[in-house]
């Protein structure tokens, strides 16, 4: 399925996506900004079908204003596998993750961790497998060093009942996309709640 | 479930042998005498045993038949030895012969390949027409040391006791077995599951769940087909009884080796331990802790309360613990004023005691003052479970000591494990302990991972 309905459907289906615009080109991208009436500073990301990481790419850069959004997109353009381009504003808050999993053996799983980078780090990650409930959603959270932030950890003390709103939603994704893994990652996780950066659905 | 497998009044060895090095010879001795070689346990099978070979008149004193539909009496189960290319016209006759269980140990099935995957389903559609339970194949048997049956071709038969343990590779039992009768690990029922053609080895979790011989299940898996029914198996045992794993092909070089093993795929480790962990049950890291685990969880009561006290004549001894307790999250309770005032009312204890937890009580402690603080300390509502860590000093008593613990854990019923820390002149005192039921570990550390079980601690690495 193709992002952009996928990214459709999860919005449809109230995931928390962070608010973006798109285009294949400068001009689609700059119109969609302005349709949705967004402002700099964004995260400005190059994405295409075969790429898996994009960091390591330069195709995930910091943009301050629109001259230096054509600057950026314009060197993205030279790598021939970049199909779309992506205007995010940006957040602040923690990178966490949050997956899911038709696992082989045991069937559908969801998955919550650490996030961006860190997650190949760290493996800071717990699996619940589905059916989930408010009981095994704590389990996971609290069992990974992530869970510490919903605790309170060095002056930040991220609100729990979105967190495990976020993770039994994602138990439901099941029903209306078709996947082997779907990741959410990083879920930037701010003061007003999560708000989901990037996507993968394999 | 299962009962006229585990508990059958005649056994059929099918492919039994004279010969020394074969199967056939190994399943023979261990069904006639409980063992191939003697490690002192083992019972000889009191029901009926029928030889079958179409070679052989007579078979260690018995009349040997040329195939099952010879003989008369009814068969409960058939022990199957032959070459992996005649098993399925053998469990034709079984089923013919009205034979209801059968233990497949030959190999050469599905962990061969494509060749022998065929084999074993011809297998599997029989047995499903002829309603035959099967374990197997490429197994070890099972041996039920608590009865007084060992339908396997191991070395021999460990101890029996309370634990069952089911396992996916037969060889693991095999040294297993030896081990425990060096160590004195005892188990109800030993159950290797081999290629799990029919029932695998959530089927015998299952089973182990309703055996009243058993009262702490472990088992070693490699790999599963069918994740929800275990997880629905380890729910509604755990509820009864305990349930630890330990899962082979963790890593993807394990998983390879595992997939050429018994031919079942492993599945994704972390989600198989989420699984467990998310049904109740317990997991294990190595095959040590397996057992040392069932040893706790089938010798000791829980914790009424994560609330521990520490009695020790030795600092470090203390402070080793407090290090653990803390990574296992154990709870070293603070001792009130009232409890050190009972201390000092025995004037038992050395002028310069710890006066806090860990209690040191000092290195020249005798066994009076050792039970003035087990008694004191055990007898506090606000204390739950205690560890015992002794270091071995001239004036160190252990088996008297070994006997105040024995005692306290008696009358008073909480929790008590021990760490009698030394080598030759505590093995009599570690004796007594073993004797009576209290777990004894030689490292402070192992002591701990036991406690935090007691604890409900489910993931102990």
């Amino acid at each position: 399925m193709d992002f952009n309905k996928t990214e459709d459907l999860l919005t449809k289906h109230g995931f928390p996506l962070i608010q973006s615009a798109r285009g294949c080109n400068l001009k689609s991208l700059t119109k969609d900004i302005e349709r949705k009436n967004l402002k700099p500073p964004f995260f400005l990301k190059g994405y295409g079908r075969e790429i898996l990481h994009k960091t390591e790419l330069g195709l995930v850069q910091q943009v301050q204003t629109m001259e230096e959004l054509e600057k950026k997109l314009n060197l993205m353009r030279k790598n021939k596998k970049v199909e779309t381009f992506i205007a995010q504003e940006k957040k602040e808050g923690i990178e966490l993750m949050v997956g899911a999993l038709n696992d082989s053996i045991f069937g559908r799983s969801v998955l919550f961790g650490l996030g961006g980078i860190s997650v190949e780090l760290y493996h800071d990650v717990s699996i619940g497998i589905a059916p989930l409930n408010q009981e095994i959603v704590k389990k996971m959270v609290f069992e990974t060093k992530a869970g510490a932030f919903f605790n309170g950890f060095r002056g930040i003390k991220l609100e729990y009942s979105k967190i495990e709103e976020l993770l039994l939603k994602t138990e439901n994704a099941f029903d209306f996309l078709n996947f082997k893994t779907l990741d959410f990652n990083p879920v930037i996780f701010g003061k007003d709640g999560p708000a989901i950066v990037d996507f993968r659905v394999v | 479930m299962f009962e006229s497998m585990f508990n059958p009044k005649s056994i059929a060895v099918i492919g039994a042998s004279n010969k020394t090095e074969s199967v056939g010879y190994g399943v023979m001795k261990s069904l006639l005498q409980g063992f191939v070689m003697n490690s002192g346990y083992g019972r000889p099978f009191t029901g009926k045993i029928y030889p079958v070979n179409p070679n052989i008149e007579r078979i260690m004193s018995l009349e040997c038949f040329k195939n099952v539909l010879e003989i008369k009496e009814n068969v409960d189960l058939a022990v199957i030895c032959v070459p992996a290319a005649i098993v399925p016209n053998i469990i034709t006759q079984c089923g013919k012969k009205g034979i209801k269980n059968a233990v497949i140990i030959s190999a050469g099935f599905a962990e061969i390949g494509s060749k022998g995957k065929e084999l074993q389903d011809k297998i599997i559609a029989v047995a499903v027409k002829y309603k035959i339970n099967i374990l197997g194949p490429n197994c070890l048997g099972f041996i039920r040391p608590s009865t007084g049956l060992n339908a396997s071709f191991a070395l021999t038969s460990p101890p029996a006791g309370n634990v069952a343990f089911i396992t996916q590779s037969g060889a693991l039992a095999d040294s297993v077995i030896d081990w425990a009768v060096k160590e004195r690990y005892s188990f109800s029922s030993i159950i290797s599951v081999g290629n799990s053609a029919l029932l695998d080895s959530s089927d015998f979790i299952e089973w182990a769940g309703e055996d009243p011989q058993t009262k702490v299940i472990t088992a070693y898996i490699e790999g599963i087909n069918n994740g929800r029914k275990l997880m629905k198996v380890i729910s509604n045992v755990t509820k009864k009884k305990p349930v630890i794993i330990l899962k082979g092909g963790r890593t993807a070089n394990g998983s390879k080796a595992a997939g050429s093993h018994t031919a079942s795929l492993a599945g994704n480790s972390r989600v198989f331990e989420a699984a467990v962990l998310q049904s109740g049950g317990i997991m294990a890291d190595t095959v040590e802790d397996l057992f040392d685990f069932a040893k706790v969880l089938s010798e000791q009561p829980m914790l009424k309360e994560n609330a521990i006290a520490v009695v020790t004549n030795s600092g470090a001894g203390g402070v080793l613990c407090a290090d653990y307790c803390e990574r296992y999250n154990l709870k070293l309770v603070e001792l009130k004023k009232e409890t050190l005032k009972k201390l000092d009312a025995t004037k038992l204890m050395s002028p310069v005691y710890s006066r806090r937890n860990p209690l040191d009580i000092v290195g020249d402690a005798l066994p009076k003052t050792f039970n003035a603080a087990i008694t004191t300390l055990i007898q506090e509502d606000y204390i739950s479970g205690i560890f015992v860590i002794q270091t071995i000093q001239t004036m160190t008593q252990p088996t008297a000591d070994a006997e105040v613990a024995v005692e306290s854990f008696k009358k008073f019923k909480k929790p008590v494990i021990c760490v009698f820390m030394g080598g030759k002149f505590s093995s009599k005192a570690v004796n007594t302990l073993q004797n009576n039921n209290i777990p004894d570990f030689n490292d402070v550390k192992k002591a701990v991972k036991a406690m935090s079980l007691l604890a409900g601690n489910k993931k102990i690495e």
